[in-house]
């Protein structure tokens, strides 16, 4: 259970470690949404980009923390698992489409 | 906050340049920086005007030195020449004595004028038989150096080196690029189409903004691991210095202000250090011949891959 945003982008910040992991040690936010836009995964990017913006200004900026549970941090998490996870049920490779 | 300068100066540059817009981004962000840069390339591929019309749009002073063996460091900073009507000697200015200073083939000029150039980049003064005079504010050297010379130059030691917030090497332009080029400069290209898009009381302004762009605790630990590891990194026998790591963190916020934030995240730093650090660090020999690295920004490269940064 995620309750706040910074818990949203922990579980992001490990899933990503977990599932994409030809990505390095030392990615950032920027490295890995660029990474993967190239998978087939279906998320509004914009509001991606604008709840980071919103994170980043609280993680690095000091300003307040963004309201709500970041769902869009959480909702990227259960897809890059589900395409990740589906790839590998049917055996195929997890590279950008 | 404005974050239309970039625009703004990059659609002035490329009047008169083409293809040269990352470049003149990272002149902008080490202007805002405050710090000087060494342009690196073969001739003709727009160094001298692209460094011309950048000085031309922010709207500062403008000198530039040609450099060769023979010059003095008189011919930079000045000195005193007797006024024969007041019976005393004066100080006379040398070209030195600007805000945006053009230093042209760097590399030709003997060590004693490379060192006294060295006093004006790090103190913003320069001392003429004891005597200490301050340059105007803001100053900044855009130097030009080309790497395929051998003979007649004197090359950069480290301590000169270390004293250029950015090193940028100017690649040949592509075929499309190359093309646009010939046939922009069928009719006359001049400088003098670029016009200033910033005033004094702006451009003060912004200085003011660039400096309040927060750093926070996390990321100032992240910028002494990346030093760490550089000092560390069996590959390199010079690692970064405590200098680089300033000047890499004061290139990040100036980059940071000009993506309309007033704080820096790692995406930053990481942008603007393959420009700040490789000029910097030096290749362990073995590590040369035994072909394990080829260039510093191999290895800069490798160490932000390998440090986790603050997310």
């Amino acid at each position: 259970m995620v309750r706040d945003v910074r818990e949203a982008y922990q579980v992001l910040d490990r899933t990503i470690e977990r599932f994409v992991p030809d990505l390095p040690p030392g990615f950032t936010w920027g490295d890995a949404l660029e990474r993967l836009k190239g998978y087939e995964i279906k998320v509004d990017w914009r509001r991606m980009e604008s709840s980071l913006a919103g994170y980043e200004a609280f993680r690095y900026g000091g300003q307040d923390m963004p309201p709500g549970g970041g769902e869009e941090a959480v909702s990227l998490s259960t897809q890059i698992r589900r395409r990740i996870v589906g790839y590998r049920n049917k055996g195929k490779s997890t590279g950008p489409s | 906050m404005d974050i239309g300068i970039k625009e703004r100066v990059l659609a002035q540059v490329s009047k008169v340049v083409v293809g040269r817009e990352n470049e003149a981004e990272l002149l902008l962000v080490s202007f805002l920086a405050g710090g000087h840069v060494l342009l690196e390339g073969v001739p003709g591929i727009s160094k001298t005007i692209l460094a011309k019309s950048f000085a031309r749009c922010v709207g500062l002073g403008f000198k530039r030195i040609q450099f060769t063996p023979d010059m003095l460091p008189m011919d930079m900073v000045g000195g005193f020449v007797f006024n024969v009507k007041d019976r005393e000697f004066e100080f006379r200015q040398g070209p030195v004595f600007t805000n945006l200073l053009l230093a042209d083939e760097i590399n030709r000029a003997p060590p004693k004028v490379q060192s006294a150039l060295l006093e004006a980049m790090q103190e913003a003064q320069v001392t003429v038989e004891g005597i200490t005079q301050k340059l105007p504010f803001p100053f900044m050297v855009i130097a030009t150096q080309n790497p395929q010379e051998f003979q007649g130059v004197y090359p950069l030691p480290e301590n000169q080196l270390d004293r250029f917030l950015m090193k940028v090497t100017l690649p040949y332009p592509d075929q499309n690029t190359e093309s646009l080029i010939i046939r922009r400069n069928l009719s006359e290209m001049n400088t003098d189409d670029v016009q200033e898009v910033l005033n004094a009381k702006e451009l003060a302004e912004i200085l003011r903004e660039v400096e309040q762009v927060k750093v926070s605790e996390e990321l100032v630990s992240y910028l002494s691991t990346i030093a760490e590891e550089s000092r560390r990194d069996r590959r390199l026998s010079l690692g970064a210095s405590p200098r680089a790591m300033v000047h890499l963190i004061h290139s990040a916020r100036a980059n940071a202000y000009l993506s309309g934030r007033d704080f820096v995240t790692p995406e930053d730093i990481k942008k603007v250090s393959s420009f700040v650090l490789p000029h910097r660090l030096r290749l362990d020999q073995s590590s040369v011949l035994t072909g394990a690295v080829t260039d510093t920004s191999q290895v800069v490269q490798d160490i932000f891959t390998k440090v986790r940064p603050p997310r």
